[in-house]
């Protein structure tokens, strides 16, 4: 045979052996979508199936699967029934009592009823590990017959929204005891875990045909794969290799071109934290207008226009757009003004401005430009920004002990309590100085005590009145998170994250 | 020979207490912080010092080296601070992924690289100008590059294969060959032009040597000259050269995994390098180190199995 013939027969060897491989496909293990499984792409690994352990913030799909809730939260994240199908606090809100629903079986063929449900909830005040702080205010659980009654040290607001999340997750209390429970969970939630057809990077989950509501879970087959690349995301759900996923920014115009299904869910708020209010490190923060200057010399338009690729929203608030304790009209009052910001730096006595040190985050966001732009707009009112390289492992532990008077920071839009826990109460994390307020302190109360409903969310609004008056913050942007779907998939609208009730097969 | 041996397997024990004093040096100078990853940005400087004392991290780095390395002693790696699960459950599961990369991807360099270098001393001008330029590509084109085109031209323009995925082999062997096929020819073609040319280059030094003239002017064939002798006595070249290009593959396999989202060792390295996830890291810094050593070892008792001169080396 002549060398070039010899050279074609290898190529056509080559390319029939491809063809062949290509051939073998269609629905491989991991990903590849048919009409009965849902594949969803996660950035999260699975770590454990321990509800007490397990993070359901960044893996919420893995905890929703496996662990029915005693409450759930509607996609306005108001609290609705679950395994409890119906729950009440009493007059003082330091009381909960859930009715809890009947012929509901743990996976293991346990049923699950109060009893199972107090030593569930008694496991995860023991052994609560990193989700330790959602059962701070519980100081007893009991039975009061086939009901369920927790009770509070003080009104908690946080806490049904801890029991849609680990607290809620009930397993079987035998295999809560068992060392594998990491590995064989014993729930009642709506999938049930097929270990043998999971693998490393893919978990794969067979609908619970037990389940009490199984019709909002239409999906014969749920397969949650872990992709922490946002490009192999995005060629992933292009070729629909997978059916959803939550992709960056800097994907969305990909998405949208390639003609994918978008839903944007609220994600959260970047901008200045003024820390020190009391002015321990830097007196001029310690005088409002000082604060209330800053929030003016803000040009958030421009930081949107030339800064953020997509997807975020100008505001002055902490709270999520749309939320219980947002106010649309509060982000007009602190629109662009440098003059009124000079104005309020000279009556508080600053008019040739001051310095501060902040630490430097321009590796975690891309590059020095947000370093350049605020620079620039603190510079207008004659604030001078050193910026300080802090290791990575000091960084938080940094800003949260005081060492800068303000800073920086990405914080997620969650619950409005959950946010306040976060950055308002005396002992947050993100309340640097444990800065506190007489009048603050009377609305936060008020809130805590205030029925779940349109009080509470009252008082959550005069909350965030009160902070963007006072400017504890100086918000820039709020970020959506934007989550994609393939044709034939649809993601339902939430407010904050999405939650496996969500996704639906298009209606035809 | 069994001194020999014995030597080796000294050296490689001195080697590996080396590497694992080393690697838990360096993972200790990472920017990590186990607590923050496990309890999250949201919680106290306080919360996150007591879950760094519950993992035993404020102890003195001798106490925590002499505590993990009598655990490994035991063959106890530990256990991850993320999942509380054991270390050694975790590699198992990500191993497979790494071993079936690596694996196929040197039994694809051998022979390809075998059957290029026999083909370009062969007399076959246009053969052996094609491997000089095979290995300036595989030279000049950086294998991540080389992944990425692939996997947009293949997997995603053309829907050949998958844009990601791993099925084990014992699932279904052709998918797991598709799923693999890419990133082999991105991790194995550098290492089959590098590997070519070395085994090139010993078999035309070999080729010219005066026993070849003499077993030629005996009347012995072209094909048995080469086979029976000059392949054997080229060998160590190209022998080593594989060994060193195992090493490369462990770490062009990390990149590799990355951009084919395959979850194999790398993954499993990126994850617990980015939470501080120390145990995890050194189980994998210890396997690594392992593994190249026996490999080694393994090409060595080849070679002195190959070339009796060696056993004396």
């Amino acid at each position: 045979m002549h060398k070039p013939m010899k050279l074609a027969g290898l190529l056509v060897a080559a390319l029939t052996t491809a063809s062949a491989l290509a051939a073998c496909g269609g629905t491989s293990s991991s990903g590849g979508t048919t009409d009965d499984t849902l594949t969803v792409g996660l950035q999260s690994p699975l770590l454990t199936f321990d509800p007490t352990k397990m993070d359901c913030a960044t893996s919420r799909l893995y905890c929703q699967a496996t662990y029915d809730t005693l409450v759930h939260l509607s996609a306005d994240g108001k609290p609705e029934p679950g395994m409890a199908e119906s729950f009440e606090y009493d007059a003082k809100g330091t009381a909960l009592t859930l009715s809890l629903r009947k012929g509901i079986t743990f996976t293991d063929g346990t049923a699950f009823d109060a009893t199972t449900a107090k030593a569930a909830l008694d496991w995860f005040i023991k052994n609560g590990g990193p989700n330790a702080a959602m059962s701070a205010s519980i100081t007893k659980v009991s039975t009061e017959g086939e009901d369920l009654v927790i009770t509070l040290s003080e009104p908690d607001p946080a806490l049904l929204g801890n029991l849609a999340s680990n607290l809620g997750m009930m397993a079987s209390p035998e295999a809560l005891r068992s060392p594998s429970i990491g590995t064989e969970p014993a729930g009642s939630g709506p999938y049930v875990y097929n270990k043998g057809r999971s693998q490393t990077g893919s978990t794969y989950f067979d609908r619970n045909d037990a389940y009490w509501d199984t019709d909002a879970y239409p999906f014969a087959h749920l397969e949650l794969v872990q992709l922490s690349d946002p490009n192999t995301v995005l060629n992933a759900l292009k070729v629909g290799q997978i059916d959803a996923a939550s992709v960056g920014a800097r994907e969305l115009p990909a998405a949208k071109e390639a003609g994918l299904s978008v839903m944007e869910s609220a994600g959260s708020w970047t901008g200045l934290v003024l820390a020190d209010r009391a002015g321990k490190v830097q007196p001029a923060l310690g005088e409002v207008e000082v604060r209330q200057a800053i929030n003016l010399a803000l040009d958030r338009d421009f930081y949107i226009t030339e800064l953020v690729p997509t997807g975020a929203v100008a505001t002055d608030q902490i709270f999520a757009p749309g939320g219980p304790a947002y106010d649309e009209a509060l982000d007009d009052q602190y629109a662009h003004d440098v003059e009124k910001a000079k104005a309020l730096m000279a009556e508080a006595g600053y008019a040739d401005g001051f310095s501060v040190t902040m630490p430097d985050l321009s590796q975690f966001v891309g590059g020095p430009a947000p370093n350049t732009a605020l620079e620039q707009m603190l510079g207008s009112i004659d604030i001078k920004v050193t910026w300080e390289k802090v290791p990575v492992i000091e960084l938080l532990g940094a800003m949260q002990g005081g060492k800068f008077a303000m800073f920086m920071m990405a914080l997620p839009t969650q619950s409005p309590w959950q946010d306040i826990q976060a950055a308002v109460l005396p002992e947050a994390a993100f309340n640097a100085f444990h800065s506190a307020n007489p009048e603050l302190d009377r609305l936060l109360s008020t809130a805590r005590h205030a029925a779940p409903g349109a009080e509470q969310d009252t008082a959550y609004k005069a909350i965030n009145t009160w902070l963007v008056d006072n400017a504890w913050f100086a918000p820039l942007i709020n970020s959506s998170t934007p989550f994609v779907s393939v044709e034939g998939v649809t993601i339902e609208p939430q407010v904050q994250g999405v939650d496996l009730a969500r996704y639906q097969p298009s209606k035809k | 020979m069994v001194r020999l041996l014995f030597r080796r397997a000294v050296a490689a024990l001195v080697l590996m207490i080396a590497v694992a004093v080393a690697g838990f040096v360096i993972t200790g100078l990472g920017n990590s912080d186990p607590g923050r990853s496990i309890l999250g940005p949201q919680a106290t400087a306080a919360q996150v010092e007591a879950e760094n004392h519950r993992l035993g991290l404020d102890r003195s780095q001798v106490e925590q080296f002499t505590d993990w390395a009598g655990g490994v002693v035991r063959g106890d790696l530990g256990r991850s601070y993320l999942g509380d699960r054991p270390v050694t459950e975790k590699i198992t599961n990500y191993l497979p992924v790494t071993m079936s990369l690596v694996a196929l991807s040197m039994v694809v360099i051998a022979v390809l690289s075998l059957v290029l270098a026999v083909a370009s001393v062969s007399g076959r001008a246009w053969v052996d100008r094609c491997v000089q330029l095979l290995a300036v590509i595989g030279h000049v084109l950086p294998g991540y590059l080389l992944a990425l085109l692939l996997l947009l031209l293949f997997a995603v323009q053309f829907q050949l294969f998958p844009v990601f995925g791993y099925t084990p082999i014992g699932e279904s062997p052709a998918q797991w060959l598709r799923g693999l096929a890419l990133p082999v020819i991105a991790l194995a073609l550098g290492s089959v032009a590098g590997a070519a040319l070395q085994a090139r280059g010993a078999l035309m030094d070999v080729l010219e040597a005066d026993y070849v003239r003499t077993l030629r002017s005996r009347g012995i064939g072209g094909r048995s000259v080469l086979f029976r002798h000059a392949l054997r006595n080229a060998s160590p070249a190209w022998l080593t050269s594989l060994s060193l290009g195992f090493v490369a593959l462990l770490a062009g396999a990390f990149m590799v995994e990355k951009v084919f989202a395959l979850p194999g060792l790398g993954t499993l390295s990126v994850e617990a390098t980015s939470s501080g996830d120390r145990p995890v890291l050194m189980g994998v810094v210890v396997l690594t180190g392992g593994l190249v050593v026996v490999v080694n070892l393994l090409v060595d008792l080849l070679q002195m199995w190959l070339i009796p001169k060696a056993r004396t080396a």
